[in-house]
């Protein structure tokens, strides 16, 4: 069953990460990926590499801090976390989100109100 | 603030490359690691596991290109890679380089030096402290170019509204006063009476521009109440030692102007000189105004109109002060009759030169400017020429970048880079030159030239100027070289870059534009040529060599006092004496001399004259009372000293000598119409004036004006003749107004001119005698009137040469690149030759064959170059003089030469053409 997976939104991998570290708190590349693809039900098309010039990203901008450490499997891997001002980012890109799928939705339900 | 932190992050990519690529790639690997695992546990085999997490993670090598143009500053990477690849490659190649260096550096230079002096001479602020936060006011109206002041009424007026934004203080012009330095009842100064140069200031002048007093006070806001009540000065370090010997009590000592005592309350401190180059004697209250007034001062019949200035109050631009005054302005009522409706202000930065001395320099700057870019131009097409003549040989190396996946932007960019490469080491030299130009130009100038500093302006300039050089020679060629089918590039066939597929490629078309612009260049400096010599040999319609003038000193230390009746006895006297010597056949008095050289009119010498509406008779009749009324022209107005105004509107302005009634005669400039003056008209100063031909033609063409009346000099005259042009003394035929000059208002700067048989020396004693008899102290200056003309002539001639050189070097950039090109054409063509030599082609059909290409570029080039010059030559028809500016003759020898130049070009590489070996042609490639 080929089922028809959106492409992820740009700009939304960095959201997308930040939510998953700050729930989830210290991970992987691998786990973000991992993780971001359980989260969507497997429902957006992504392709996992191009997780890591977004995490680079995301470094550049102090919204996360990496470390290396040892995995699970006593792999040697790089471990990201959510920082403050990472949090406060995230806040607010929520919002901005929530306030505009809010317009979305409201224009796309049939009503009375918006006839 | 992130930006920062980014830029922080990427500079340590840049210095911690290898590291970060080595801790990306393993991170990449232990991705893969682990989802390879996860992928085993879901029961994929090796192989298959293996795979899938390949494909889920997309391409490697896209990522790791993504990461690293985030990580670091991958331009900056690949534009070093640039450089280093292009500098190997010209160090192979030292001859172009040195060739590209000096042409660019020659380009570059010349115009960075121009740029430099003018704005030197542009820009330079006042020498005063904050000197750049001084600022002038100019009022202009779009019929008089020349800016005047303001009135006083209007320059409160104004000073009170823009007052938060410039402190506004006025000056009025120079006047050269006769002042007795008399003593009255007070400490004797001296006895001597002499005269004095003194600049009438409003009260917040000393502090606007940071005077302070050595001795006692300056002028302040309390010598700024009431007309006429303030006899005081203040005067300047130098005349306080030179002419009072620096006298400690000087303080509270008077000095006698034109009768009446004035105060000295200070000497200003040492070195200040205000808003000018030289310190005036004196300083004395604006509203002492009506006292130093000239006799008959015919420029200001309304009361001061200073020039006025300001200093921009701090944190003001000089941009924001400018609206406010310009909006201040038009809201002023407009109670003074000087001001039209469409009279304009504008705020300026100061400057310690003349106006007329930086509109002169702005104009002649423009015009070398113009010329030099043009050479620039030249000069960036001739490398460019060469530059694509080599990209034809690195045809192989730039296929093999494009097959290997270089995308055609990368490698115009790498081109680009070299391109910017020499042109960077193009503009340091050429910066470099310059310096060592300038410095020349303001050794041969001597100190008195502008201080020619290396300012940012200046470096901005030969910056931007190397950039657009780098876009010429580096964009051009690439852009054509990368446009070529790869595979029979990569096999080195010619065919790759076929000469013949295209009828004009772009090489073709730059000699041509090299063509065309030189003939634009050397056809100016051929008409200015023309133009001179025309002058020079024009008959002036006198006989120079009989002409002498006598400049008198009347205001020379040592010299005796003259004031305005004096000096009218004087010249009465002289004149008179004169008349009776033997050798002297006449003699001839003007207010202004003859000869004009400046381009930039001298606001003095510009008089108001208007007509009524129709251009016709003005209606006059007498009132009863014998006065002269003017009744139905409603554009007159009497102003409060009875004197008869126009408005605004309807004044136009011509050029202005006062003369005695010979003047014509002399100079050899016979009246169309009517007559000159008669002694009677002379003496009694009658309203009647002659026109000049330029002036009839403007308002009554085909008619004679003679009789008809026409307002100038604030009275309405009869026009009595009409004299015709003479280019020689008015070179741009402007229009002139003639009045009879009396022999008694004394105005100084009355040169008469003799004019005499005899010999030059001879005259100059029997001159001398004549005027020591009547006054042994008086200083005199004897000059030749042909002396003056090659003075002038001299200035002409150095624009000439100047625009001559410039034509010259234009010439030979295209001589080089024509060579340049048909050399390579030959070497192109080689194999080609030898076919046809082989084949039983003789020397002269080789010859023709190579030869036609390069007549094809040159007769294309001769006439897009005629044609735009057709056009362009135009702009200069004011200034040159007995020619057009499409002279037949001048195009016609010009375009001659530089073909006949060309071709010549084209028939050296030609002839070693022939002289191929038909064996070695075939064997090579």
């Amino acid at each position: 069953m080929e089922q028809y997976k959106n492409e992820i939104l740009p700009g939304t991998l960095n959201l997308m990460v930040l939510k998953t570290l700050s729930a989830l708190g210290s991970l992987h590349g691998y786990g973000i990926a991992r993780r971001i693809e359980q989260i969507s039900g497997d429902q957006i098309q992504l392709n996992q590499g191009t997780i890591y010039p977004a995490l680079l990203h995301l470094e550049q901008m102090g919204w996360i801090s990496s470390k290396w450490g040892v995995s699970e499997n006593n792999r040697r891997a790089k471990y990201y976390s959510i920082t403050w001002a990472g949090k406060k980012q995230l806040a607010a890109e929520e919002e901005s989100w929530r306030r505009a799928s809010d317009i979305m939705i409201r224009f796309l339900e049939p009503s009375e109100e918006n006839t | 603030m992130t930006w920062l932190r980014v830029l922080v992050q990427r500079l340590r990519g840049l210095f911690l490359k290898r590291k970060l690529e080595q801790e990306l790639e393993d991170e990449i690997r232990s991705h893969l690691e682990m989802q390879i695992e996860d992928n085993l546990r879901q029961g994929m085999s090796l192989e298959e596991a293996q795979r899938a997490a390949r494909l889920k993670f997309g391409g490697v090598e896209q990522v790791k290109e993504a990461y690293r143009d985030k990580s670091r500053f991958v331009w900056i990477e690949s534009l070093w890679q640039d450089l280093r690849f292009g500098l190997r490659n010209l160090r192979k190649r030292p001859g172009f380089l040195l060739f590209a260096i000096l042409t660019l550096a020659l380009g570059i230079g010349a115009n960075t030096a121009i740029f430099s002096v003018a704005n030197a001479v542009l820009m330079q602020p006042l020498p005063i402290k904050d000197g750049d936060r001084i600022v002038e006011l100019r009022s202009f109206s779009p019929r008089d170019p020349i800016p005047g002041g303001i009135p006083y009424p209007e320059y409160l007026e104004l000073r009170k509204r823009v007052a938060e934004y410039v402190d506004l203080f006025g000056i009025a012009d120079d006047h050269l006063v006769l002042g007795a330095s008399g003593d009255g009842n007070n400490t004797a100064v001296d006895s001597e009476a002499e005269e004095l140069h003194s600049l009438l200031v409003t009260g917040n002048y000393f502090s606007a521009l940071g005077g302070n007093a050595l001795l006692g006070r300056t002028l302040t806001p309390e010598d700024d109440q009431a007309i006429g009540a303030h006899p005081v000065v203040v005067m300047s370090h130098g005349f306080w030692q030179r002419r009072f010997g620096a006298a400690p009590d000087i303080v509270g000592r008077t000095i006698l102007i034109k009768g009446l005592a004035f105060t000295v309350v200070g000497v200003a401190e040492a070195g200040f000189t205000g808003a000018e180059r030289r310190a005036p004697d004196v300083w004395a209250p604006l509203l002492m105004h009506d006292q130093f007034k000239r006799g008959d001062n015919r420029l200001t019949p309304h009361g001061p109109s200073p020039h006025v200035m300001g200093r921009l109050r701090p944190g003001v631009s000089l941009r924001q002060a400018g609206a406010a005054v310009e909006l201040a302005f038009s809201q002023l009522e407009r109670r003074n009759s000087r001001f039209g409706p469409d009279h304009q202000i504008k705020l300026y930065q100061a400057s310690p030169h003349s106006w007329e001395d930086r509109q002169a320099v702005t104009i002649a700057a423009s015009a070398v400017l113009g010329a030099a870019t043009l050479v620039l131009l030249i000069a960036c097409l001739n490398v460019a020429g060469l530059t694509l003549a080599r990209m034809a040989t690195r045809q192989r190396e730039i296929a093999v970048r494009l097959s290997l996946g270089a995308s055609r932007g990368r490698v115009l960019r790498q081109l680009f880079n070299e391109g910017l490469l020499l042109s960077s080491m193009g503009g340091l030299a050429g910066l470099l030159l310059s310096r060592w130009m300038t410095s020349a130009l303001s050794f041969v100038m001597g100190g008195d030239g502008p201080n020619i500093a290396l300012d940012w302006r200046v470096m901005a300039y030969t910056l931007g100027i190397s950039m657009l050089t780098a876009v010429v020679i580096g964009l051009l060629p690439a852009w054509q070289t990368t446009r070529f089918d790869l595979i029979p590039a990569l096999k080195q066939e010619g065919a790759g870059f076929n000469l013949r597929a295209s009828r004009f490629p772009l090489r073709s078309m730059l000699v041509v534009g090299q063509i065309a612009l030189s003939l634009v260049l050397l056809l100016g400096a051929g008409l200015f040529g023309r133009t001179i010599l025309h002058m020079m040999t024009i008959d002036p319609g006198f006989e120079p060599k009989n002409l002498t003038t006598v400049r008198f000193n009347f205001g020379a230390p040592g010299s005796p006092h003259y004031d305005e009746t004096r000096a009218a006895q004087f010249q009465r006297d002289l004149h008179e004496r004169l008349v009776a010597t033997p050798m002297v056949k006449d003699v001839v008095w003007a207010s202004r001399g003859p000869l004009r050289v400046e381009p930039i009119e001298n606001p003095r010498d510009s008089i108001r004259y208007g007509l009524d509406v129709e251009g016709r008779t003005f209606k006059v009749h007498q009132d009863g009372a014998g006065e002269v009324a003017v009744a139905e022209i409603r554009q007159f107005t009497r102003g409060p000293d009875g004197k008869l105004s126009m408005k605004e509107e309807e004044i136009n302005f011509a050029s202005h000598n006062e003369v005695s009634p010979n003047y014509f005669a002399v100079f050899g400039i016979p009246l169309l119409y009517g007559r000159t003056f008669t002694e009677q008209e002379t003496r009694d100063e009658a309203a009647v004036v002659v026109i000049n031909e330029a002036l009839q033609r403007r308002h009554w063409p085909g008619e004679n004006p003679v009789g008809k009346s026409i307002w100038a000099g604030f009275g309405i005259k009869e026009i009595i003749g009409v004299a015709k042009d003479n280019r020689l003394l008015n070179a741009q035929n402007k229009p002139f107004i003639y009045q009879p000059l009396p022999l008694k208002n004394g105005r100084l700067g009355l040169e008469p001119i003799v004019r005499s048989d005899a010999s030059p020396g001879a005259l100059a004693a029997t001159l001398r005698t004549t005027i020591q008899s009547l006054d042994p102290k008086l200083q005199i200056e004897v000059r030749q009137f042909s002396e003056q003309l090659k003075d002038m002539f001299r200035f002409l001639l150095l624009g000439t040469s100047l625009a001559s050189l410039v034509g010259v070097i234009a010439l030979a950039l295209v001589v080089i690149g024509l060579y340049g090109v048909t050399s390579f054409v030959v070497l192109q063509r080689t194999h080609e030759i030898g076919v046809r030599m082989a084949l039983g082609a003789q020397a002269t059909d080789v010859m023709r064959l190579v030869m036609r290409q390069g007549l094809r570029l040159v007769i294309i080039g001769v006439a897009i170059g005629l044609l735009i010059s057709a056009l362009a030559m135009r702009v200069l028809d004011a200034a040159l003089f007995g020619i057009s500016p499409t002279d037949p003759l001048t195009f016609g020898a010009i375009s001659l030469l530089l073909g006949l130049v060309a071709l010549l070009a084209c028939w050296i590489p030609a002839r070693r053409a022939t002289k191929v070996d038909p064996l070695v042609a075939l064997r090579c490639e």
